[in-house]
This record gives structure tokens, C-alpha cells and sequence, in this order.
């Protein structure tokens, strides 16, 4: 069991406090992942350059090391830190599975998201234990997908915790109800294609699975719609580009996800109990995705 | 003397505060319960084992009114998964769409939703009588044993599959009958039936090409002549 929630404002203008209804329909997910909790918000692009969110566990120099690396690679912007957490705006221009792999060989150093507009934040813990270490709720964005996770058949860290960012792919990411039972399969294949996997969370080859056919040319439409069919075993999941959301639910239906939207914004909930922990639009009637069925807003 | 209405801010108590004020509330014989903000909370109004009207004045989470006997609710909102889960008697109400396993394991009384239902509606029905007033989801009516649904809308795939017993009702169209699911002629006991259940909420039952669903009674013995049946059921 986990808990999966998502916003967007269908306005490609506009912009507003995605962190802050993320926190909000956060809190009371917890109940269905008290393991970790995360968030993937997507801002403003600024100046070409990439946001890198990183987690760095350990001192005596290697956050130095990091920036160094970054520096080289093409220059740091601006960064801060947060405790472990790094947030750096980066001048690059070349693969950035060359960049996530140049900024962890140096130890003890976990790239969560490279991006234009997406950066990711995740903690062990539930949406408090988020904002305390990354803050995330005063995040002013376009959309956001989040993440409550219950632990099933990999550790209960923050390298495995949701939202997946699809490496290398810019500003992808996943967040996963399930359990995805081809996932071995599934791996090697996109392995065989040149992709990497960071974790050995099945949830991340659905991340890498989506962007890959999105590299290739095809719409998210069609992308999540064969999904449904590549994909073994039960889900609902959320992905989310720097267009927008989309989302699908396994063909039995036996994960839970709703959704609702007026002409504004779209909710992605896997309970109602999130829309309603928002103050918003109490009229918006929530509809269950029936099985099999897959939706998905762009901006 | 008990005051006709008892009023609760959900918003203010704990679940389980709620659930015990709705109880103490029929022990006293207060007629009716009012309950502001559920905000779609779980496990609301489970357990109502006496004859109270108990009215959710916002949309409800999973297992509202589960195991009541006897009681009234009405739910003006939705509502999430197993609405009247094992509900024994009595009626409840929700006017908004439904989630999935409405209706699962009734056994008496009545669930009527105004809206969509998921998948596995009236799962392992035992009796009572569930309506929808819009469509179901996916595998609905799965391994009924008794009692009577009603679909108003369209039934997804599988509607039916391995049913036992009770009869099914569906006024749009059927994507598929699931495994055993055979449709029965409709009779005028049928069309009194419909017209009984419908009329209270507003639904007219006339003009609707009515399908009636039972179960083809081929799952209830293993022969092994009947291999495709049973390789289709499982």
C-alpha cells in the first residue's frame, strides 16, 4: 500500500503553490506509507540551466567535491544546502547521464533529479519529515506529483523512496502504487537499450519505461496506453513531465486512484480524503479511473 | 425528552469520537445525527446498530456504514471504496459517485448510489439489494451468492463472473458477461421489482431495455465435460 497525489494547473501560464497543496494532500496519505514521503514540483525553467537535487551523507569535504565537479562540468549558478540536501543550478549542456554519473562517483552522493523545471525532494518519514529537511511547501510551480510509501520488497531509504526520476531523461519522474511483476523482464529489456537503473525498485523501470517511448517520439497518450499492457502486475501510477501529469491504473483495477478537475486544476488522489484535505473547489466531484483506464492533462 | 437533531463538526473529533456520538446519540433516541465536514474520512458511521438517521453532509471515505444493522444514512457527496460493506439491514444512501466494492458482502438492507460505481461492486453479495444510478466497474457482481443489483447505467467487463445465486439488473450496456453469467428473460415480477426499488429515488425504470443476469448454475459442479467452463471461470 502507498499513497500517490498529484496537481496541476491546466493554465500553461500559470503558476501558483503546488508545494503547498502537495503538503496538504500529503499528510493524510500517510496513513496508506509511513516509510517515505516525496514530492516531484516542477517551477520555472530559469536562464537554460538545469536544477540538480542531490543527497549528500557525508562531510569533511565532499559537498566541495560535488560543486567542484559541477563547476567543472560547466558551472554552478547557485546552490544551497540543506543539511545533506543540495539544491545547485547548473550551466550544462551535454548527457546528463554523463553529469549524474561524474557527480556520484563521488561517494556518498545520491542525484535524485536533474532537470529543467522538476526537482525532486524526498525524505524517510512522511510530508513534516520532508519539509523539514528539503522545504517544499512554500514551492510555487505549475504541477506536482507526490509520494507516501509502505515498503514491499526493497529497503526503506531515501535512494528508494518515490518519486523516481526516469535518469537521464530531463524532468520525468514516476510515483507507483504496486507491484509490477515483470519488472525483471522489463529491466533488462531497457537495459538492453542502453538504460541505467539507480535502484532496484520496480517502480523506477515504469519511470525509465515511459520516458524511453517519450524519447522515441510517441505521445504521453500513447505511451501510458501501452503501458497498461506492458506492465504486469497491479498499479496506478502517476508520471510526470515538464508538460504535465498523466496516470493509469492496472487492468484489474486493484489499486486504488480517483480523480477531479474543473477548468483550472486537476487532482490525482489514490483516496478522496487528499482532494478534501485542500481547501478548494468543494463542488469537484472525484470519478475512480475505471481498470485499465489511463488520463493525462498537459499543459 | 431527546432533541430531535444532534449536530457534529467532524472536523473537531477523532473517528472514532464520531462513530461513539452516533451511537450514543441512537441509545438516546435522537432521531437524527448531522455530521458537517467529514471531508471524506474513513471507517464513518460503521456499526450503526439502531434506527437512526445518520446524514453525512460532505463526501465520506472507505467502509461508510459498514456492519450497521438497522440504521439509516444518507451521504449527501461521495463516497470511497465498500460503502455498506456487510451492511445487514437497514439503507444507506450516497448522493455523488461511489469507489470500488460498493455493496461488497451485503447482506441485507439497501445501498443506493446516485452516481458511478468501481470495480467489484456487490462483491460476494449475500443478500440485501445494492442500486446504482450510474454505471459499474470492472468484474461487479463477482461470486454474488444472493440478493439483487441493480445497474442503471452501463456494466463493465466481467459483470457477473461466477456468480452463485441472486439476480442482476443492468438498464445500459454490458462490455461482457463474466464466466457463468447468463441473461435470463425479464418478467413482469421483474419490472415490479425495478419500478419498487427505483421510484423512491427518482428513477424511472420504465422505457429502459432491462437485462437480467443469473447465474448459469455451470460452475456449481466440477464435470469434467465442462472443461472450457471451468478453464474460462479460472
Amino acid at each position: 500500500m502507498c499513497g500517490l497525489c498529484g496537481f496541476v494547473y491546466k493554465d500553461a501560464a500559470r503558476t501558483g503553490g503546488v508545494g503547498r497543496v502537495l503538503h496538504g494532500m500529503l499528510l493524510p496519505m500517510g496513513r496508506r506509507g509511513t516509510d517515505s514521503t516525496g514530492i516531484a514540483m516542477y517551477g520555472t525553467p530559469e536562464d537554460g540551466s538545469y536544477v540538480l537535487r542531490a543527497r549528500i551523507e557525508a562531510n569533511s569535504g565532499t559537498p566541495e567535491r560535488v560543486l567542484e565537479t559541477l563547476e567543472r562540468a560547466g558551472g554552478v549558478r547557485d546552490h544551497a544546502m540543506d543539511g545533506p540536501n543540495l539544491r545547485a543550478r547548473v550551466a550544462y549542456d551535454g548527457d546528463l547521464g554523463d553529469l549524474t554519473d561524474r557527480v556520484e562517483a563521488v561517494p556518498h552522493v545520491e542525484v535524485f533529479s536533474i532537470g529543467r523545471s522538476m526537482e525532486i525532494v524526498k525524505e524517510v518519514g512522511d510530508a513534516n519529515d520532508v519539509e523539514r529537511s528539503s522545504p517544499f511547501a512554500a514551492f510555487e510551480g505549475s504541477h506536482a506529483i507526490g509520494h507516501t510509501r509502505m515498503a514491499t520488497e526493497s529497503v526503506v531509504d531515501v535512494a528508494h523512496s518515490h518519486p523516481f526520476w526516469a535518469r537521464p531523461f530531463p524532468d520525468i519522474s514516476v510515483v507507483h502504487n504496486g507491484h509490477i511483476t515483470n519488472y525483471h523482464k522489463l529491466r533488462r529489456k531497457l537495459e538492453n537499450q542502453g538504460h541505467r537503473f539507480a535502484t532496484g525498485n520496480d517502480s523506477e523501470a515504469i519511470a525509465v519505461y515511459i520516458a524511453d517511448k517519450l524519447a522515441a517520439g510517441e505521445s504521453l497518450e500513447d505511451a501510458l496506453r501501452a503501458s497498461v499492457y506492458d506492465l504486469d502486475g497491479t498499479f496506478s501510477y502517476l508520471i510526470s513531465t515538464a508538460e504535465g501529469i498523466g496516470c493509469a491504473r492496472d487492468r484489474f483495477a486493484l489499486k486504488p486512484l480517483l480523480y477531479t478537475e474543473n477548468d483550472e486544476i486537476a487532482m490525482i488522489a489514490s483516496e478522496e480524503v487528499a482532494i478534501r484535505s485542500v481547501d478548494g473547489d468543494a463542488t469537484l466531484e472525484p470519478r475512480e479511473l475505471a481498470a485499465g483506464e489511463v488520463r493525462w492533462w498537459l499543459r | 425528552m431527546a432533541t430531535l437533531t444532534s449536530e457534529i463538526d467532524c472536523s473537531a473529533h477523532t473517528t472514532r469520537e464520531i462513530n461513539q456520538a452516533i451511537k450514543r446519540a441512537a441509545a438516546d433516541g435522537v432521531p437524527e445525527i448531522r455530521l458537517t465536514n467529514p471531508a471524506a474520512r474513513h471507517c464513518l458511521g460503521v456499526a450503526v446498530m439502531s434506527p437512526i438517521h445518520v446524514i453525512f453532509e460532505g463526501p465520506v471515505g472507505w467502509f461508510c456504514g459498514g456492519m450497521s444493522d438497522g440504521g439509516r444514512i444518507t451521504v449527501h457527496g461521495s463516497c470511497g471504496w465498500s460503502v455498506g460493506e456487510n451492511l445487514m439491514s437497514g439503507s444507506i444512501e450516497v448522493h455523488g459517485n461511489g469507489g470500488s466494492s460498493a455493496g461488497a458482502t451485503l447482506r441485507g438492507g439497501r445501498v443506493f448510489v446516485a452516481g458511478t460505481t468501481g470495480a467489484r461492486s456487490g462483491i460476494s453479495m449475500k443478500g440485501g439489494t445494492l442500486v446504482v444510478g450510474g454505471s459499474v466497474g470492472y468484474m461487479s457482481g463477482f461470486m454474488m451468492q444472493r440478493g439483487t443489483m441493480i445497474v442503471c447505467g452501463d456494466a463493465a467487463d466481467g459483470i457477473g463472473d461466477s456468480m452463485y445465486e441472486g439476480t442482476v439488473y443492468v438498464g445500459g450496456s454490458i462490455h461482457s458477461l463474466g464466466a457463468d453469467c447468463i441473461e435470463a428473460e425479464l418478467t413482469d415480477d421483474d419490472r415490479a421489482l425495478l419500478a419498487t426499488e427505483l421510484d423512491p429515488h427518482g428513477i424511472s425504470s420504465t422505457g429502459i431495455d432491462w437485462k437480467k443476469l443469473v447465474a448459469g448454475k455451470r460452475l456449481w459442479n466440477f464435470s469434467k465435460h465442462e472443461y472450457d467452463a471451468w478453464r474460462g471461470a479460472l
